[in-house]
């Protein structure tokens, strides 16, 4: 079988201190000439595969590389070394803080579909099940200057979920949801898993991770330190930390 | 690097963004878009008062020629100034979904040009109240293309440059502000002077303000080495201003 997802060696560098010192650049390029930035490994021979309708969890400590891991499948940072292969359409959640506050929550809906790769067709034709799924129809036409950080969280994951997506990475997408919602979302993932699709997930809420992923990755330092059944990796995690 | 092939995708993508920056521009004020033609009228008029009997004595149609200059500046600093900042404007989408980084410089400057034609409208009223031939208007796409070609390299480079250095921000506004200073928009110059033989060798600005002017209130269309001249200069400057934001793009996630 094909895999959704091939993460081959994959490696990843970052400038830091590059902000910190912006005020005295200047004075460093007018004294030492241009100056040598110090990056961070952020990923380090990095290689996962996952086959289509796999639900995988990705557990690991701030800044081990869960966030640039699924950014780099997503195709928004770009490996310094190694290749990504996906296969299908991917829709990528890593912030929730998508929309655009003057506008309405429908304005958002129609925005956010187009960026999620939608025909204009299927962007009128799932306005309704949209609402109804995140239960914000009363709100649809407020701005969302007036919606929580909730509110804006559940429009933004029911919006994803009506793209259609064959791959759907999510980084921290329920923290400020509700258990109501959360319930909603989850029993959605593991619809869209039954039906083949691969979904790449991202949590501190190890319960969450346990509930919805049959697998998990657990990022140590920009490396996979664990891959395996959800439990096994889980324990472990748990155990070292 | 292939130089602008767009999909069906990334027309709708460009159309949500033209549609949502068009409606969050003047969201929230009273009087709402008609700020996209309030805005070039008042500095008209301001202008127009300030200057009238200081610099347009002896220029034909004063009026006209007046508001040539400020409307077609009008359009290639808002196009520039707004493209400027908007990948960091848009940096949450930027670092969360993929989609072609250029179309985030596009939709502004097309929200621009959308204004820009009102102030067209604004002019064409003018000249009718001046009772001047509006025929050479059909004339005018040909230049406006151009001009918007010419806006787009810029816009381009310095809203990817601004990723990595914020200071061009500053940089822009202070070199614009002597641009605008240097360049005939509400005086006029000798055509044997010094000041009109560099603008019009060195200044791509005054080469479009100078050719709608002949076009628009002497009737004359720009010779062809001229108009060549123009094509020539802006398609360059578009390969410069896309090559640059190729080259940088790719980091704009790590960084915004």
């Amino acid at each position: 079988m094909k895999h959704a997802i091939e993460v081959v060696n994959v490696f990843k560098k970052y400038p830091i201190e590059r902000i910190k010192k912006q005020r005295k650049k200047t004075f460093r390029i007018l004294t030492d000439g241009l100056p040598k930035t110090s990056r961070i490994q952020a990923l380090g021979a990095v290689t996962i595969r996952i086959r289509p309708g796999e639900c995988v969890g990705i557990i690991g400590r701030n800044g081990s590389g869960k966030s640039t891991l699924l950014g780099t499948i997503a195709g928004i940072l770009k490996p310094d070394q190694g290749h990504v292969h996906t296969l299908g359409k991917i829709i990528s959640i890593l912030d929730t803080k998508l929309g655009k506050p003057e506008l309405t929550g429908e304005e958002n809906r129609t925005f956010l579909s187009a960026l999620f790769g939608m025909s204009r067709k299927e962007i009128h034709q799932t306005k309704n099940t949209v609402f109804a799924k995140s239960n914000l129809a009363r709100f649809a036409h407020t701005s969302l200057l007036k919606y929580s950080r909730g509110m804006k969280d559940r429009l933004v994951l029911c919006t994803a979920l009506c793209a259609k997506p064959d791959i759907l990475l999510l980084d921290e997408v329920l923290a400020e949801s509700d258990h109501t919602f959360r319930t909603t979302f989850a029993n959605a993932l593991r619809d869209l898993s039954a039906k083949g699709k691969t979904i790449l997930f991202i949590s501190h809420e190890l319960a969450l991770i346990e509930n919805l992923c049959t697998r998990t990755i657990w990022l140590d330092k920009g490396k996979v330190r664990m891959d395996g059944r959800t439990q096994v990796v889980l324990q472990k995690y748990t155990e070292a930390n | 690097m292939t130089l602008f092939s767009f999909s069906h995708k990334d027309l709708n993508v460009l159309l949500a963004f033209i549609k949502a920056e068009f409606k969050t521009k003047y969201r929230g004020s009273i009087l709402g878009i008609t700020w996209y033609l309030l805005n070039p009228l008042l500095l008209y008029a301001t202008l127009y008062l300030i200057f009238a009997k200081r610099f347009g004595t002896g220029i034909e149609h004063y009026p006209v020629y007046l508001l040539i200059g400020i409307i077609q500046w009008n359009f290639f600093q808002t196009a520039v100034g707004s493209s400027l900042g908007t990948i960091w404007e848009n940096r949450t989408l930027v670092k969360s979904i993929s989609f072609k980084r250029e179309l985030i410089v596009i939709a502004p400057l097309a929200v621009t040009f959308g204004s820009h034609l009102l102030e067209i409208l604004l002019l064409a009223g003018i000249m009718t109240y001046l009772k001047m031939s509006l025929l050479p208007l059909a004339f005018l796409p040909a230049l406006l293309v151009l001009q918007v070609i010419f806006a787009l390299g810029f816009a381009l480079a310095l809203s990817s440059i601004f990723v990595y250095v914020s200071d061009v921000q500053q940089i822009w506004t202070y070199l614009s502000r002597i641009w605008w200073f240097g360049t005939p928009i509400f005086y006029a110059v000798n055509e044997d002077s010094r000041l009109f033989w560099i603008n019009i060798h060195f200044n791509p600005q005054f080469g479009f303000i100078h050719a709608t002017r002949a076009l628009l209130i002497n009737t004359h269309l720009p010779t062809l080495a001229f108009y060549f001249t123009l094509c020539a200069v802006s398609i360059l400057t578009l390969t410069l201003g896309y090559a640059i934001f190729h080259k940088l793009k790719d980091r704009f996630a790590e960084l915004v």
